[in-house]
């Protein structure tokens, strides 16, 4: 689903998923939707941290230009890792989308309270899945203007 | 009660009594100190206290005095021995000089002793030994002296030797009262000497009085210092029946003296003024006697009535209750020992306790600790009833005792409280336990159909991204394959949804509000709308009223039910008809139909978890819609069920309170749980 105005340029997610198949499904939506852009992919949260801090192994890693963030994640759980990025100054500009398959009240509460840009709920059914996936992909790589890279 | 019931002494009677005699004491004293003194002094009338009357003489006047201080002396209760020796001395000199001047007049010897203390007077010139007592009163001072020594002691008829001899006094002097009130010339004519002088019948009258009263509670006395009405009423007519016609008659003589009325008209106005005076003070006597009963009647009524209440208490309790005598003998049982023993109350008392019991050793045992000491607890014993029947007992005994503390037996409870308490504390355990596992096994539910829910996504994701890329390229037997896998994946997750929402009615509800059952019924028509179109179908409704509850529960169960009213459609196409009606503090609800209709063998399985009673080829679903409604309907306190026929077509009924929910608390309570 190409959107009238393009992308302007590739646009960087990093995706913070600790199932492989979600993190399949979710690139074989993304490459369904030939979008020009680069995704990375970290299964935990200390990793999301360290990948968006460049810190260690990922000195060379850029900037995202969206996060999609998974909240039941190992080592360090989707939802501090949303308080970590809204409290840095230098991440906080970077929005994040929660992709999670949780439907309980206080964590989409919490996630927005916590300035989550929006929270997506993973459906069930594959086509309804990879609908979802085009849709934000659609609206944050095509219609949202994203903050300006640094 | 005994069989002769003895009133108490009445205390403050007693006092007043006893204060009377000290009163006649000094009176008698009084009346000797003042003869003495007109001998003395040489003043006539005070020798003779009447103008043309015989002297009474020195010695009567002194041993009125002696006798006056003994009866001082000889007080009732503590005394030194000063007290006694010198009461019993004056008594002792007192029945001497009685004696000795009687001998004198028996044996016709002068021992001198008449002028002892006087020389003879000019004025009982004429009698034949100067200045001697008469015999009459020489007697008197004998009795009295005897009395005087005889009050302490108890031989002699409980001390009413010494009272006889004293109301002999008594009656003797007060028969010398009479004679000079009546006119003392009637018997002087019989005797150089008068039957008693003056200041003598006076003085003997008040100290006979005077010593009976100075023992108020003994012998003859002690009717009179008794606390009952007729005691009572003996206090105030004995003296009443001694004064009013001794003071009624000298009235009458003075009046005839005097000339007022003839003997006559005197003998009337006596008559008439005893009558009177005898009624005006039974009058009065009486008033306090019944007052004194009317106490008497109210104490018993409440003594009657604490017990009556005392004894309905026994005959209350559950628990056996026995007193057992020192032999080992029953007493006394209530209700419950009869029930429990299956043998009647009057063979159970007077038998032996320890034969009710499968032990009589181990009973008799226990028994006899509890005279040891002093009592058991929780003694174990086991009860046998008269049909064999064997109770397990905790017994609880004490001693006890009477008014006097002495020890009468032994009183006996069984203890049930330990066993009760114990059966509900095990009760608040397993309901405890329940509420956790209850609590648990939501919980449980709730988590598991959760997490299943991601595996179960990557199986339903994966066999359908296998079914688009490789559908026609593996073969017809890879496809039928994938196909089922797609399909059971695909029931797995609407049964994993399902079982997630009947596992939330319980915890995740909200709180009540009202709710407009219309508005509700709107919402849950549009979420049908696709249904209606395809089936053809048609909703109509009564009026439906607001009420209070959980606004999104209720809506679930508006669409399950009526989801389920077009779902089940026969060749016809569906009709359903939902209404309310307010029956007895509730609102029943209908969703009627004219679908396929049930079986009632069926009408309670339907609502069970995963029952179906169709296939998925000819009605998909889970069998979950109706399990989640009842659930649902429950929580909110009403009730669910199904009228129906097959072929004949459904009523799904469910009642709600109509004050809102009761179990609002219990909503509110499980919503947060």
């Amino acid at each position: 689903m190409q959107t009238n105005s393009g992308p302007a340029r590739a646009v960087d997610i990093l995706l913070v998923e600790d199932n492989p198949g979600d993190v399949r499904l979710i690139r074989e939506a993304f490459h369904d939707g030939k979008v020009l852009n680069q995704v990375s992919t970290v299964s935990d949260g200390q990793q999301a941290l360290t990948y968006l801090r460049k810190q260690g192994s990922y000195e060379q890693a850029s900037r995202p230009d969206l996060i999609l963030l998974d909240l039941n994640l190992p080592r360090k759980d989707g939802r501090e890792v949303l308080g970590e990025i809204k409290a840095d100054p230098d991440l906080r500009s970077i929005p994040v989308v929660i992709f999670t398959s949780s439907l309980a009240d206080e964590d989409i509460l919490r996630s927005y309270n916590t300035h989550a840009n929006c929270y997506v709920t993973k459906p069930m059914d594959l086509e309804k899945f990879i609908a979802v996936m085009r849709s934000i992909e659609d609206f944050w790589v095509s219609i949202v203007k994203l903050p300006p890279r640094l | 009660m005994t069989l002769h019931p003895e009133f108490a002494a009445d205390p403050a009677a007693t006092k007043r009594l006893i204060q009377l005699s000290r009163v006649a004491a000094t009176i008698c004293m009084v009346v000797g100190v003042v003869v003495l003194i007109g001998w003395t002094l040489d003043i006539d009338l005070l020798k003779s206290w009447s103008p043309n009357l015989i002297y009474t003489n020195t010695n009567m006047a002194a041993s009125l005095l002696l006798a006056g201080v003994a009866l001082w002396t000889l007080r009732e209760g503590p005394r030194s021995k000063v007290q006694s020796y010198c009461g019993y001395f004056c008594a002792s000199i007192v029945l001497f000089i009685g004696a000795l001047t009687l001998s004198e007049t028996l044996f016709h010897w002068n021992l001198g002793i008449d002028q002892l203390l006087s020389a003879e007077s000019r004025r009982s010139a004429g009698t034949l030994y100067p200045n001697r007592m008469g015999t009459t009163e020489a007697i008197c001072l004998a009795l009295a002296g005897c009395s005087l020594l005889l009050m302490d002691v108890r031989r002699g008829f409980d001390h009413r030797l010494g009272q006889l001899l004293d109301l002999l006094v008594a009656v003797i002097s007060l028969s010398g009262l009479w004679v000079f009130i009546f006119g003392y010339q009637l018997l002087y004519a019989y005797s150089s000497h008068p039957w008693i002088h003056l200041p003598a019948a006076i003085g003997l009258f008040v100290l006979s009085v005077g010593v009976l009263l100075a023992r108020p509670t003994r012998g003859w006395m002690r009717i009179f210092s008794e606390e009952a009405p007729g005691s009572l009423l003996l206090r105030r007519l004995v003296p009443a029946s001694i004064i009013i016609p001794g003071v009624l008659a000298w009235f009458r003589l003075y009046g005839e003296r005097a000339g007022l009325y003839g003997t006559g008209v005197g003998e009337i106005l006596f008559a008439t003024a005893m009558t009177a005076g005898l009624i005006l003070i039974l009058y009065f006597t009486v008033k306090p006697v019944n007052r004194a009963d009317a106490l008497r009647k109210g104490a018993e009524e409440q003594i009657r009535k604490a017990s009556q209440y005392t004894r309905s208490l026994i005959e209350a309790s559950p628990d056996p209750l026995a007193t057992i005598s020192r032999e080992g003998k029953i007493t006394d049982v209530n209700h419950a020992t009869e029930i429990v023993t299956g043998v009647a109350r009057q063979q159970l008392i007077g038998s032996d306790f320890s034969t009710y019991f499968t032990e009589p050793g181990a009973a008799r045992k226990g028994y006899e600790q509890v005279f040891a000491q002093g009592s058991v607890q929780d003694y174990p014993l086991a009860i046998r009833h008269a049909s064999g029947r064997i109770t397990e007992v905790l017994y609880n005994a004490t001693i006890y005792k009477d008014e006097a503390g002495k020890v009468q037996g032994v009183f006996a409870a069984r203890d049930i409280t330990k066993s009760k308490r114990a059966e509900l504390e095990e009760l608040a355990r397993r309901a405890e336990e329940l509420a956790r596992s209850n609590a648990e096994l939501q919980q449980f539910a709730y988590v598991a159909s959760h997490e299943l829910q991601e595996p179960l996504r990557m199986v339903a994701s994966f066999t359908q991204l296998l079914a688009q890329r490789y559908q026609g390229k593996l073969g017809a037997d890879a496809d039928e394959f994938i196909g089922y896998a797609v399909g059971g994946a695909r029931r797995m997750q609407v049964l994993v949804t399902d079982l997630l929402a009947y596992s939330r009615v319980g915890t995740r509800g909200k709180d009540v509000a009202a709710v407009d059952c219309e508005e509700v019924l709107q919402t849950v028509l549009g979420n049908l709308q696709k249904m209606l179109e395809e089936s053809g179908g048609q909703v109509t409704h009564d009026p439906l009223p607001t009420i209070k509850g959980d606004q999104t529960q209720l809506w679930q169960v508006f669409q399950n039910l009526i989801g389920n009213a077009l779902k089940f459609h026969g060749s016809e196409p569906p009709r359903v008809h939902v209404s309310a009606q307010e029956i007895k503090g509730e609102w029943r609800f209908s969703v009627r139909d004219n679908g396929i209709g049930t079986d009632p063998q069926y009408a309670e399985r339907i609502f069970l978890l995963f029952q179906r009673l169709h296939t998925h080829a000819e009605f998909p679903g889970t069998g979950m819609g109706l399990a989640i409604s009842k659930k649902i309907v429950e929580r909110h306190g009403g009730r669910i069920w199904v009228e129906s026929e097959p072929g004949k077509g459904s009523t799904f009924y469910f009642s709600l309170p109509m004050k809102g929910v009761t179990h609002a608390n219990e909503l509110r309570a499980s919503a947060s749980g």
